[in-house]
């Protein structure tokens, strides 16, 4: 993780020539550690926890036991970072990872050209979630929730009753043991890679940060927000994909309500690693800690021998407080954000845009200085 | 000549008139159309429609029997509706946490017997309120955002009902039984209820300041605060209403079913969102519409009741519903879900 990375949406990625570059450095570097260190704190603080009760946690065989049952977390939360980032969220997520779950257990054993085309149509109907959306002007939070009823139904259909085998070469891609390094350790490091190249240097990665900071800037920036969107949706039902193989990988059989409980897991694994809820803010390196973290607290349970009625009560006050935390450190920080999140879109948007139709117009002072497409920088 | 322009000048006026009265009827029309309870209402029409010509049961019958269970769902809908009105990302997802313990609770007192009736529903009541402020407490002081912290504090609740309910094992007593199964010239009581809940709140909604302040913080917080509605107040206010609806409901629902379960609640977390926003409220918060909520419970309940019927497995049950759901939205479209 590069401190000095400045992770704020694209607004400060456009700011960036227009103020000295030292002065941004700097206040990024202490802007990054206010965000996403309560994550990796948490995550450690847990982690020691767990090997004071039980040392062995912290050998090879231990490690890579704990992280195995992490990865799908991580999977989770990558892919509901990507929708928040866009300004969306994903409450289908869930679901769909039980249908790839499903799908992984039945067809992929199967008949392996058929489940492979369908998990293909699983990323197309994914895309067409987020086509939906974009052209319909609908919310995210209603339509992902109707779509999950149809992944679900899907699950169902493919495997009625929970069961069925797993492919060997699955169990294998995820449990592949490289003496002395705990394998699933090394790949969430590669994954936390991946997802912060991705959101931060990558095109794709640009516009999906802009289209959840202000639907202007990413008409300004992509030109065609449906494609930016396409590209969202499609990710994001990549990565899903990806976190049910390791679903099936590590459960051994398939489950369709087996991602039920990652809905909330993954978006509180986004918003205590720094991530923003309205959109437009990310850090991938703190959601991958984030999901590491709250892995933990899921794992953690059976070390401290709670009755497991309380278990899941357990899990709701360990977030609670663990969000409260990471508000309460970037408590101002956070203010400045929302405040200036919370400024009314310019006339140009509210023509267009009928869902930001009713915001007063020229309250904003910056409004007219907004920059030509690329070019110079946002003045907040 | 003079006759003749008067003559013309009667002509236009009559013409001007029928244009008038042709233009008014579109113009209602046009209005009825904008109904934001609208798509709800022609879904819930055709499928009662469906299931009557279906011949597996009489329309009056259908209808009675939906509006009965869905006046459950259009309580908790209402009271999920304050919190969805009140906007900034506002929802209660702990609906069917409170619902369950609820159920629990009264179950815990009454034990079988109508002799501490009074104690079980001010014990239910008082919980359900203290639900939702727990859940605003957390949102209000510790920032955290209400999708998180209601599905958080739901967890705690279920733990809660967990353990009680080892060792409940009474049920809910004869009067609340005859409440929640009992009807009156074919209506149930529970229809009358919701119904006279949906009156209640929409006169709350157009009448009281309470329910301005809340449209008002649902349209924008910074203008609510600005106008002088105690934003956090009417927060702990909206969450309380929900809290206090669903443990209502909760109980209910508990002596409708005979008994506490586990898993009562569980479809009441989504599907209290979704007659809400099929209600024609603005998910964004600032809209409200209380009949479009009642209307929406019948129509979702109706769903339920055709894929029930249609004696699908329960995969395809899920996908109907998903895809009636979704096919519902798109056509609705934009309209539906923009400030206008």
């Amino acid at each position: 993780m590069s401190p000095g990375s400045y992770q704020r949406s694209s607004d400060a990625v456009d700011s960036a020539g227009s103020h000295s570059r030292a002065g941004v450095w700097t206040q990024a570097s202490r802007f990054a550690l206010r965000r996403d260190l309560p994550a990796v704190v948490f995550a450690i603080a847990l982690l020691a926890v767990m090997a004071d009760i039980e040392p062995s946690v912290l050998s090879s065989t231990g490690l890579d036991l704990t992280f195995l049952g992490i990865v799908p977390f991580v999977f989770a939360a990558l892919a509901q970072m990507i929708m928040l980032t866009g300004g969306d969220i994903d409450l289908s997520l869930g679901s769909a990872l039980g249908l790839v779950n499903a799908i992984c257990a039945t067809e992929l054993q199967t008949h392996p050209v058929i489940g492979v085309l369908e998990l293909l149509a699983f990323v197309v109907g994914y895309m067409a979630m987020g086509a939906l959306i974009e052209l319909r002007r609908l919310p995210s939070l209603v339509v992902t929730f109707a779509f999950g009823f149809i992944w679900l139904g899907f699950a169902l259909v493919v495997l009625p009753t929970p069961g069925g085998t797993v492919p060997t070469w699955m169990t294998q891609l995820f449990t592949y043991t490289i003496p002395g390094i705990p394998e699933p350790l090394l790949l969430i490091a590669v994954l936390a890679v991946l997802a912060w190249v991705f959101m931060m240097k990558s095109r794709p990665g640009r516009q999906i940060r802009a289209l959840g900071s202000r639907r202007l800037s990413a008409r300004q920036y992509a030109r065609r927000p449906l494609n930016v969107r396409l590209t969202m949706y499609g990710c994001a039902g990549v990565v899903i994909v990806l976190g049910g193989f390791a679903l099936t990988a590590q459960a051994g059989s398939g489950d369709p309500n087996s991602g039920q409980s990652f809905v909330l897991v993954s978006v509180a694994a986004v918003v205590l690693g720094g991530g923003e809820f309205s959109g437009g803010t990310v850090w991938p390196i703190g959601a991958v800690f984030g999901a590491i973290a709250l892995g933990l607290v899921a794992a953690i349970d059976s070390y401290l021998q709670i009755s497991s009625n309380l278990v899941i009560g357990f899990e709701g006050l360990l977030l609670i407080v663990a969000l409260a935390i990471r508000r309460g450190l970037s408590g101002l920080e956070l203010r400045v954000a929302t405040a200036g999140r919370a400024s009314p879109e310019p006339a140009v948007g509210a023509r267009r845009d009928p869902a930001e139709r009713g915001i007063p117009a020229a309250s904003e002072p910056g409004a007219q200085s907004l920059p030509a497409p690329r070019g110079g920088g946002v003045s907040r | 000549m003079t006759a003749d322009s008067a003559q013309m000048s009667i002509e236009d006026a009559q013409e001007q008139r029928v244009a008038d009265a042709g233009s008014r009827f579109r113009a209602s029309l046009a209005a009825a159309g904008r109904y934001r309870g609208l798509p709800a209402l022609v879904g819930a029409l055709c499928l009662w429609l469906a299931i009557g010509f279906d011949g597996k049961g009489s329309f009056g019958g259908t209808l009675a029997s939906a509006t009965e269970v869905a006046a459950f769902l259009a309580i908790a809908g209402l009271g999920q509706m304050f919190v969805i009105a009140a906007g900034n990302g506002n929802i209660d997802l702990s609906v069917p946490y409170v619902l369950t313990f609820a159920a629990f609770l009264g179950a815990d007192i009454l034990n079988g017997s109508d002799a501490r009736l009074a104690q079980a529903i001010v014990a239910v009541a008082v919980f359900g309120i203290v639900a939702g402020l727990v859940n605003a407490a957390v949102i209000t002081t510790l920032k955290v955002p209400p999708i998180v912290a209601t599905l958080a504090v739901g967890f705690i609740i279920e733990s809660a009902y967990l353990e009680l309910s080892t060792h409940v094992n009474g049920g809910l007593g004869h009067a609340l039984t005859t409440l929640s199964t009992g009807s009156w010239a074919g209506v149930s009581y529970m229809a009358l209820i919701a119904l006279a809940c949906i009156v209640a709140v929409q006169i709350a909604l157009s009448r009281s300041w309470f329910a301005r302040g809340v449209l008002a913080l649902g349209q924008s917080h910074q203008a609510a605060r600005l106008t002088g509605v105690r934003t956090v107040r009417v927060t702990f206010t909206v969450y309380a209403i929900s809290g206090l609806a669903a443990a209502i409901v909760g109980l209910l629902l508990g002596a409708y079913i005979g008994g506490g379960s586990l898993d009562m609640g569980t479809s009441y977390q989504l599907d209290s969102v979704a007659v809400v926003v099929l209600g024609g409220c603005l998910v964004s918060g600032g809209i409200a519409n209380a009949p479009g909520v009642g209307i929406a419970s019948v129509f979702i309940t109706l769903l339920v009741t055709l894929t029930n019927l249609l004696h699908v497995s329960a995969g395809v049950e899920q996908i109907i519903e998903g895809l009636i759901i979704v096919g519902l939205l798109a056509v609705v479209g934009k309209e539906q879900f923009s400030a206008d």
